[in-house]
């Protein structure tokens, strides 16, 4: 799957303006102050921010083009957005949040919590599946929330500061998991971050955003990561 | 207003409190250190409100006929306007709630003209008194109303003086306290779980059952009983549009009425009844209900 977004969203103050490819495979980390516009991109591709102008493309469908008035809501777009502070449901425990995504698609329960388990245990938390989103720790919380997102087969993953919850323990970690457990040669993965070494670390190809406008960008090598297939790359 | 510093419990418990209880928190401790210099022209009328509101009850205690009391709620009078009290006071709390949910919701999550005329007309029954209502309901289902025409010659159905006629009553008067209960709740919830809920695929309806619904219940339950004691009270609008035919609509305030031009310790004795009924209803409710929303045992 692909990504191809050209979005524009005009606000009174600032005007968001990013144009961003990302292959099947790749990481694109982009970094950026506060108010740069990093989240309003992502709420952007997720359908939760309307677009002013542009377009979104994801694999063969079209999620959004201005010109032709085309708009799929939030609910059909498969875009799995991983919110800064997780937001996970305060009213269900660990497992019940990450099987609500499946549940909400009408798969019968006893699917989804088997397959909500199977992500649990691959991000490590299984052992906390039946404790109350409330009292998971920032970290658990974290996992949570991926497991969530992931267990519906998102066509694209859209991390908003995965590592601002944590504390600086916990950050390798969660940089480990991510490479080893959630990123794979399909799935395109836009990671936004304020931190540039969080960037480095993780991505492919990193893209600056200030004010709403990108800076050239630049390639970043990754340690000990192969590069994705970027053969069909424009 | 940054989330990741506040545990997620307590910002669910804030939200549904709304802010008000928030910012009282902190004041509370220094309100109390300073009540010993409060001055004198607060004191007094304070003191005065206070009698003003609890001397009735107390008279009311001690006036009541306790020697006779178990003979006199137990008459079949009572019994029969005890029961069909709470039946149809459940009842029309139920349709305040089937009805005033989702019209909260409409009110809280859309946008469009006459949004703030719609929400003065579901205000009006709390302003207006009983009476009026009774007149308004009897035009409109009335056996000549509106509507009731119709449903006589069509249907012959006649609402007016009947059992469904008091629970319509009970309903009219009591729906704007749910609706503005769970309107303000509504607005308060945190934006983000409901877009959490569509990204994960989540229909509007769905996301409305498992996360907006169970993030308002506490809102809803507090609606509920305050529907259900308003409905419990009910006098003006019954006794206008239900009449007052014993066991059929003759509920309990119109039942305290009616006693108390014949046998003022049967009104008294009533009085003690719905009171009770009153107390325990709320007492029960918050305190099962508040445990439920701070997470401490009570």
């Amino acid at each position: 799957m692909r990504l191809d977004a050209h979005v524009v969203v005009r606000r009174p103050t600032f005007t968001l303006d990013l144009s961003l490819v990302v292959e099947p495979g790749e990481v694109v980390a982009l970094v950026g102050a506060n108010g740069a516009g990093k989240t309003t991109f992502l709420h952007a591709v997720a359908g939760i921010v309307d677009l002013t102008d542009g377009h979104t493309r994801l694999g063969s469908r079209l999620l959004d083009e201005i010109a032709t008035g085309v708009h799929v809501p939030t609910e059909e777009r498969r875009a799995g957005l991983v919110f800064q502070h997780h937001v996970l449901f305060p009213h269900l425990n660990a497992l019940e949040n990450v099987a609500f995504g499946l549940r909400a698609r009408g798969v019968p329960r006893k699917d989804a919590h088997e397959r909500s388990c199977a992500w649990l245990d691959r991000l490590g938390v299984l052992e906390h599946a039946e404790r109350p989103a409330a009292r998971l720790s920032g970290g658990q919380a974290q996992r949570v929330a991926l497991a969530r997102t992931l267990v519906v087969e998102p066509d694209v993953l859209l991390l908003d500061e995965p590592f601002a919850a944590l504390d600086e323990t916990a950050r390798p970690l969660v940089r480990d998991l991510l490479r080893e457990r959630v990123f794979d040669n399909e799935l395109p993965v836009v990671l936004v971050t304020h931190d540039p070494s969080d960037a480095r670390a993780l991505a492919h190809r990193i893209v600056a955003l200030s004010s709403g406008r990108t800076y050239p960008d630049r390639r970043s090598p990754v340690a000990g990561r192969r590069s994705p297939n970027l053969t069909h790359a424009i | 207003m940054r989330a990741s510093s506040r545990r997620p419990d307590r910002m669910a418990a804030e939200q549904i409190l709304g802010e008000r209880e928030t910012l009282a928190r902190p004041t509370r401790a220094a309100r109390r250190r300073r009540a010993g210099r409060a001055p004198l022209a607060l004191l007094v009328p304070a003191g005065l409100g206070l009698l003003f509101l609890s001397g009735p009850f107390v008279a009311l205690l001690l006036r009541s006929p306790w020697g006779r009391l178990g003979e006199l709620i137990t008459s079949p009078t009572v019994l029969q306007a005890l029961w069909l009290s709470l039946r149809t006071a459940t009842a029309a709390t139920a349709v305040c709630i089937l009805l005033g949910v989702p019209l909260a919701w409409m009110l809280a999550n859309t946008r469009f003209r006459g949004q703030d005329v719609l929400r003065a007309v579901i205000t009006m029954p709390l302003v207006m008194p009983p009476v009026v209502g009774g007149v308004a309901l009897l035009s409109l289902l009335g056996r000549r109303g509106l509507l009731g025409a119709h449903l006589d010659a069509w249907f012959g159905l006649t609402i007016p003086f009947t059992t469904t006629a008091v629970v319509i009553a009970e309903a009219f008067v009591a729906l704007p306290f749910l609706v503005l209960s769970v309107d303000g709740s509504l607005r308060s919830v945190d934006r983000r779980f409901e877009q959490a809920a569509a990204v994960l695929g989540a229909s509007r309806w769905y996301e409305f059952r498992r996360v907006t619904l169970p993030l308002v219940r506490p809102s809803v339950v507090a609606g509920g009983v305050l529907c259900f004691a308003r409905a419990l009270g009910e006098f003006g609008a019954t006794i206008t549009f239900a009449g007052n035919f014993p066991g059929i609509t003759q509920t309990m305030p119109l039942a305290i009425y009616l006693a108390l031009e014949q046998d003022p310790d049967v009104a008294l004795a009533l009085s003690l009844v719905l009171i009770a009924v009153s107390l325990a209803v709320l007492v029960g409710l918050r305190s099962r209900w508040l445990a439920g929303l701070t997470g401490v045992q009570r």
